[in-house]
């Protein structure tokens, strides 16, 4: 999610728990809409909770929480720094502190690498972190005219050998999916 | 020494290092040291008991021989040259994390 949508997102449940939390304490007579409101319109529209009977009452308070809940949790999961290990690969951790790199930037030399293959159209790369090294996950768009076998070992040599020497560290898999189609906008799993 | 002014003095080093592009200035990093006149970003200084702990971020220029942990060592000995020249006491972190590669 781009950071426009996350910041959308984010005022959104923002919006929902005042919402949810002005009607609630409405609905249960801990304030008057006029305390509750800040503005005439929304202080209008919690009249209609002042005074409901006990059975709407009960069903109102019931709603309410759930959506705080749901607010709760959506401002949670989008202002929650994801793990160090999503981001990041350690390279070395020493006495005088640790060495990282952003994953992005493997991924792009990972790119960069199998683009340079003639017959190479487009390339997508994803790496992953494991206990005795790395895995790199790829999909290729090739050339028709190419020699599909000798394109995907030269690929995956070229981009083992470069990220091993970059980054210091064994690659253990490269894993490439190789296709003739453009393609499409879904990521590599 | 104030901070910033280190903070400079450390960007100038990881600057003059051949396999760096330059220090990483993106906001996210949360890396930063303000002062009185400005910020320098992607540099982070924590006094602990007189030592020096640092957070550096930085891009790193994609060449064909230089690897990542060569650049990020000598990342490393460059600060402390140029923390010991404007004797700003003894480091003991330098946590150098790699915001990017600059394929040029």
């Amino acid at each position: 999610m781009n950071i426009f949508n996350r910041v959308l997102l984010i005022v959104l449940a923002l919006a929902l728990l005042v919402t949810a939390v002005a009607v609630m304490v409405v609905t249960l007579g801990w304030l008057d809409p006029a305390q509750a409101a800040p503005s005439g319109w929304f202080r209008e529209r919690l009249d209609a909770f002042a005074g409901l009977r006990a059975a709407d009452q009960r069903w109102t308070v019931v709603v309410c929480l759930a959506l705080v809940l749901l607010g709760l949790l959506l401002v949670y999961v989008e202002v929650r720094p994801p793990p160090p290990g999503e981001r990041r690969l350690l390279l070395k951790e020493d006495g005088l502190g640790r060495v990282t790199v952003a994953r992005e930037g493997v991924q792009q030399l990972a790119r960069r690498e199998a683009g340079r293959v003639s017959g190479v159209m487009e390339v997508r790369a994803k790496v992953q972190n494991q206990h005795d090294g790395r895995r790199i996950l790829g999909r290729l768009s090739v050339d028709p005219d190419v020699d599909l076998p000798a394109l995907s070992q030269e690929v995956q040599e070229r981009i083992k050998d470069a990220v091993e020497h970059h980054l210091g560290r064994p690659v253990t898999t490269v894993k490439l999916d190789t296709q003739l189609a453009p393609l499409d906008s879904r990521r590599v799993r | 020494m104030s901070d910033l002014l280190l903070a400079r003095v450390i960007a100038a080093a990881i600057r003059s290092v051949p396999g760096v592009s330059d220090v990483s200035t993106r906001i996210f990093t949360g890396a930063a040291t303000y002062g009185p006149g400005g910020a320098v970003r992607g540099i982070a200084i924590r006094r602990i008991a007189a030592a020096l702990d640092l957070d550096v971020h930085l891009i790193a220029r994609y060449t064909a021989t230089a690897t990542l942990p060569d650049v990020a060592a000598a990342v490393r000995r460059s600060i402390q040259q140029a923390v010991a020249g404007v004797d700003a006491g003894p480091v003991r972190r330098i946590d150098v994390m790699i915001d990017d590669l600059d394929m040029g």
